[in-house]
């Protein structure tokens, strides 16, 4: 009841015109964004972060919360127009609607995509407020070698999650931890890894490796392309769409079936909840499983709703998922809620129990705005931007990468006012485009860094506590839990793989 | 068919391993010369660190011995890296002149330096002075977004 009233007191605080037009301007970012190649909304969110140190922390997480949302559905604009998705996670979602772009039904693709994603982050959001605080006593009851293990599950999830190359999901997730060794240790007032560099006492600031990692390596790598890899078919860019032709008909909705958003919905969820799985592996498994479940399980690949209709409730699905471990136990589900929780640290909040029993009143707006831009998805893109949604890929590249560069290193300046961390987000960049470049997950170098300090807080803590040893790992009944979690996902995730759906997909198109 | 030298089978996979575990190897040497792991039977400020060292060596190992077999082979391409190797140039130079000569001044020069790097490869050519005056619109407003909406004190250089 009490959770209840506070989640109401949140929508009372949105709806104050100041703070709910955050969440508009957070969603029209957005969804630039993530209609752009190459953009996403956790660069957005990392360059909005230097901003967020003036601004009132509500209006920063609420607007946080429609970039996300709107990032999330609106990579799908680009997959299905150009075949070049905007965000990983619309990487399925290319395959059927470009298809059935070509085929002129580029509106019903686009307008399917909007639905599913309306009622995928809607089913995400109301999920989160219902479960978050049922998180937040189960958060209660872990205590320190429990927490060891849990951050243990979470890193051995974000590794094993890679699946092509688990060995760079290690390389990348201990990179993200060593950083953080250096400067000043976690629990006593002495400085490490400093190499003789008295400026590196300090350490490595998170604004400058969420900066340097998201935005400096993305202007790396796209200053390599050139502007053929972009071209955009001149007869897809004339083609006239018109608003009405957006809308989804109830005969198309009944033949997908509401089972599948709900289903697509609630897979996305679950693997929103599990850390550095995202939005990309939520649209991946709801895919293969519309797939499985279909009748006409053939026509996957050929340009299907059904096959909109399941990836994209999925990844918006995903936000809601992601943001109950990120609030609850301070380990971020995706990129995006990590540079979430990048916000919340930098002005001084620590995520946990405490900061949704203590401070509801500063998280509950979050939640009435990420519910909002789930329900506003369709009525505002479809109807103000749809029509100029493939105008998005014509973007002037020169201004657009410039523009970044310049918010981006000044917002590494603007993190201690001191050069030093702006040359670290260079640095850090340089890093981050290097690793890219090799497909390792800067996504696990980020959480390496966002954790670090605590797994080896608590490793140290448990091994006080028990004198030295070990075992305490494996007695403690909230530590064997997360290990035994550890033996599942490792056994369904590394041992069992699952079946690769491009293959099938590759059957389908050939036959 | 003969057998490949070491030189030889080195790729871009397997070079980014040795550079890990070069860099890990100065990391785990800073690491023992900083403090010893354990100390009076407790836990010293480097035991953590020295183990997780140890963890990147087993990894990137992993990672060497797949690129060592893997059939690609190590290739420079000048035209692909000479454009990020000029981002990098410019930002660092940016870096270094940002306090000295202010964030107005330093900023048009990184940003048009930027267009003037992408230009060919836009699609939009643009005419010198418009590149100028783009430059200077968007420092101006990253200037007015954060010195005058958010309270951002940028600096306003020390040489002038």
């Amino acid at each position: 009841m009490e959770n209840l009233i506070g989640i109401m007191q949140g929508f009372q605080t949105l709806f104050i015109p100041g703070v709910l037009i955050y969440v508009f301007l957070g969603f029209f970012v957005g969804t630039f964004f993530g209609a752009v190649p190459g953009l996403t909304a956790t660069l957005a969110i990392a360059l909005l972060l230097p901003m967020t140190y003036s601004m009132d922390i509500v209006k920063a997480l609420v607007m946080c919360m429609g970039i996300y949302m709107a990032g999330m559905y609106a990579g799908s604009v680009t997959a299905i127009t150009i075949n070049i998705p905007g965000a990983p996670a619309a990487i399925m979602t290319a395959i059927e609607g470009n298809k059935m772009m070509q085929r002129g039904q580029g509106a019903k693709a686009l307008g399917q995509a909007a639905f599913a994603s309306m009622i995928g982050g809607t089913i995400g959001s109301i999920l989160l407020m219902i479960v978050a605080p049922f998180a937040v006593k189960l958060a209660l009851l872990v205590k320190t070698p429990g927490k060891f293990s849990l951050i243990l599950f979470a890193f051995v999830v974000v590794i094993l999650v890679q699946r092509k190359s688990i060995a760079k999901g290690a390389v990348a997730t201990i990179l993200g931890i060593m950083i953080t060794t250096i400067g000043i240790d976690v629990m006593q007032a002495a400085s490490r890894f400093t190499f003789g560099i008295d400026s590196l006492v300090q350490g490595i600031a998170l604004m400058p490796l969420i900066i340097g990692t998201f935005a400096i390596s993305e202007l790396l790598i796209q200053s390599e392309k050139s502007c053929n890899d972009q071209l955009v078919n001149k007869e897809i860019l004339n083609q006239k769409i018109k608003r009405k032709d957006f809308l989804p008909s109830i005969k198309e909705i009944k033949e997908i079936g509401l089972m599948l958003y709900i289903k697509s919905a609630l897979i996305g969820y679950f693997i929103g909840v599990l850390p550095g799985a995202g939005g990309s592996m939520a649209a991946f498994i709801s895919y293969g499983e519309a797939m499985r479940s279909s009748k006409n399980p053939d026509k996957f690949g050929t340009g299907t709703l059904e096959g909109i209709a399941a990836p994209e409730a999925a990844n918006n699905a995903v936000c809601g998922g992601a943001l109950v471990p990120m609030l609850t136990f301070g380990i971020p589900g995706d990129a995006v809620s990590a540079v979430v929780l990048g916000v919340l640290i930098i002005n001084g909040l620590q995520p946990g129990p405490r900061l949704m029993t203590t401070q509801f009143h500063i998280v509950a707006p979050m939640f009435a705005a990420l519910f909002v831009s789930a329900l506003i998805i369709l009525p505002l893109t479809l109807y103000i931007l749809g029509p100029y949604f493939i105008k998005i890929v014509c973007i002037n590249r020169k201004i657009l990468y410039s523009s970044i560069a310049l918010v981006a290193m000044v917002g590494g300046y603007v993190s201690t006012y001191s050069t030093f961390q702006m040359l670290m987000t260079l640095i850090m960049g340089i890093i981050a485009y290097f690793l890219r470049k090799q497909n390792y997950p800067t996504v696990s170098l980020l959480l390496g860094f966002i954790l670090g300090p605590m797994i080896e807080k608590y490793f140290r803590r448990a091994l006080y506590i028990s004198e030295g040893n070990p075992l305490i790992f494996l007695t403690e009944w909230d530590s064997i839990v997360f290990l035994i979690l550890i033996a599942v996902f490792y056994y369904f995730l590394a041992v069992r793989r699952p079946i690769d759906i491009k293959e099938v997909i590759e059957k389908n198109r050939s036959k | 068919m003969a057998k490949k030298n070491i030189l030889e089978r080195i790729n871009s996979t397997s070079l980014l391993a040795i550079i890990l575990i070069i860099a890990n190897s100065i990391y785990l040497i800073e690491g023992i010369n900083t403090a010893p792991p354990i100390k009076n039977g407790e836990l010293g400020i480097t035991f953590f660190p020295i183990l997780v060292s140890v963890l990147l060596y087993i990894a990137a190992i992993c990672i060497l011995i797949a690129g060592i077999r893997e059939k690609s082979v190590l290739s420079f391409n000048l035209s692909k890296i000479s454009k990020p190797s000029a981002v990098i140039f410019i930002t660092f130079i940016y870096v270094l002149i940002f306090k000295q000569i202010g964030y107005i001044l330093s900023s048009i020069l990184y940003v048009l330096s930027l267009m003037l790097l992408f230009e060919d490869e836009t699609g939009f050519k643009t005419k010198k002075l418009l590149n100028i005056v783009y430059s200077i619109i968007i420092v101006l407003l990253i200037y007015l977004l954060y010195q005058k909406v958010f309270g951002v004190r940028l600096p306003v250089g020390e040489v002038f």
